[in-house]
């Protein structure tokens, strides 16, 4: 990939509007991020000075319509505050009538839910905010 | 390789049916949810007709004698790998050793009553006339042509090419629902001896909530409500029946003939239930209130279309994500 195709593609971004495009073939991989002062720093959050570790931004694996709970199902996956195992589905992603969870990346706790459930969000976009237990069962109980 | 640990009875190894041999006067067999089985198979990868298991009765369990990528569709039955929780309508990737388990399918209208287990590679039992679906009449297919039990082990086929998609899939009773006056409905069409029963019979048929009694199984459902009686009493030679057809015994309290029904019958014949909406009833448990919708040649060909795009829909999706490399 040459200087001109990257110059093309962060101006394709720029149009519509894109803060991340990522590209794969099969020699290559290609991540452009477009990040606003507010979005470059994610890591720190306020609150996590009491010993435990900084939370953990889950985001959409896929551009589609953000679900928390499963459409047969009333109850959702997860509450905020409810301790989670690592790999455990948080919420979905519906793509036509294809739902792909969003697993949980670690153990820890569901702090904070930045998505609007039945909002459309793009790929990336931050759906939870876990904070990882500081050690071993060091969520406490739920 | 999976091995049964616990059924309740009438599990079956079953595919789309078998439709080579119904001339031989052979059955189709087949799930009674063949959405179901094509969704399971479009997750797992597999040919969406790949052999896997249909579950009526619970609990059911199976232990994986190695690593192995199965798919749960049909009745919602909060399904547990080693005590997680599964997504109902889920792929999902177990370990050698786990145990899977379904539990009682949920109340409600959209829980279905029928689970079907797939697994990658699609359950290896022979190709027997053109399908591995268990035709327990004659014991023909599936494993050892009969329902599983515990201690059998199932192998399964070689692994497809495309990977498993590790997503859940929104059902077609969600994204297909029919309902009439509250309640849920199959369309089907007019029968042969449709107008040998009286105006008032006729009518009833179509307007009277139907209920699923306990004498129904894969080979009919068994309906109770307002009896239904011919003009003059009717005897026919024995002919060719097919599934969905809805015979009017005397009595009067029709039966509808289901995937295992007999070739052939003899019982004046009101009115067949669509293909399209087969599936419909094959989710609906027994002491289910349902309704009969009528329509034309061009509807029901209509719902199959309406099936099919839907199918259609579900693999281009399920496609675009797996080049996308998620799941």
């Amino acid at each position: 990939m040459d200087a001109a195709t990257l110059a093309r593609l962060a101006r394709a971004m720029a149009e519509a509007g894109l803060a991340r495009l990522e590209l794969e073939g099969p020699d290559f991989a290609l991540r452009l991020d477009r990040s606003s002062p507010a979005d470059a720093a994610p890591s720190p959050v306020p609150g996590s000075s009491n010993g435990d570790a900084a939370p953990v931004l889950v985001r959409a694996p896929a551009v589609g319509t953000f679900l928390r709970a499963h459409p047969l199902h009333q109850r959702p996956l997860v509450v905020p505050g409810e301790r989670v195992r690592a790999g455990e589905s948080l919420g979905l992603v519906r793509i036509g009538d294809v739902l792909l969870p969003v697993p949980a990346p670690r153990e820890g706790r569901v702090v904070a839910e930045p998505a609007a459930p039945g909002s459309l969000v793009g790929f990336g976009d931050p759906l939870f905010e876990l904070r990882p237990c500081a050690e071993e069962g060091g969520c406490g109980s739920t | 390789m999976i091995e049964i640990l616990e059924t309740g009875g009438l599990a079956s190894v079953q595919d789309l049916g078998r439709f080579a041999a119904f001339r031989w006067g052979l059955g189709t067999a087949g799930v009674m949810d063949p959405p179901a089985l094509r969704a399971a198979n479009l997750l797992l990868g597999n040919p969406e007709g790949a052999a896997a298991i249909e579950i009526q009765l619970f609990p059911f369990a199976v232990r994986f004698e190695a690593d192995l990528d199965f798919a749960l569709t049909g009745a919602d039955c909060a399904a547990t790998l080693d005590g997680a929780p599964l997504l109902p309508w889920s792929a999902g990737s177990a370990r050698a050793g786990q145990l899977l388990r379904l539990d009682l399918p949920r109340d409600g209208a959209r829980a279905g009553c029928r689970a079907c287990l797939g697994l990658r590679g699609g359950i290896d039992v022979p190709i027997v006339l053109g399908s591995r679906s268990t035709q327990l009449r004659g014991s023909v297919g599936g494993f050892e042509g009969r329902h599983l039990r515990p201690g059998d082990r199932l192998p399964v086929g070689p692994e497809p090419e495309a990977p498993t998609l590790r997503a859940s899939i929104v059902p077609p009773a969600l994204a297909l629902p029919l309902e009439v006056d509250g309640l849920p409905a199959v369309r089907a069409l007019p029968a042969a001896e449709h107008d040998a029963f009286t105006a008032a019979s006729g009518a009833a048929f179509w307007n009277e909530p139907w209920r699923i009694t306990p004498q129904s199984d894969r080979y009919g459902y068994r309906l109770a409500g307002p009896v239904l009686e011919p003009e003059t009493p009717l005897e026919l030679r024995s002919h060719g029946i097919v599934p969905g057809v809805v015979q009017v015994p005397h009595g009067g309290q029709p039966i509808v003939q289901m995937r295992d029904g007999q070739p052939s019958g003899g019982y004046p014949k009101i009115a067949t239930v669509i293909e399209a909406d087969l599936w419909r009833l094959g989710q609906m448990p027994i002491g289910t209130r349902f309704r009969f919708l009528e329509v034309d040649w061009e509807e029901a060909l209509a719902a199959t279309a309406e099936l099919e795009s839907w199918l259609v829909r579900l693999r281009r999706v399920t496609s675009l994500l797996r080049a996308r490399r998620i799941g």
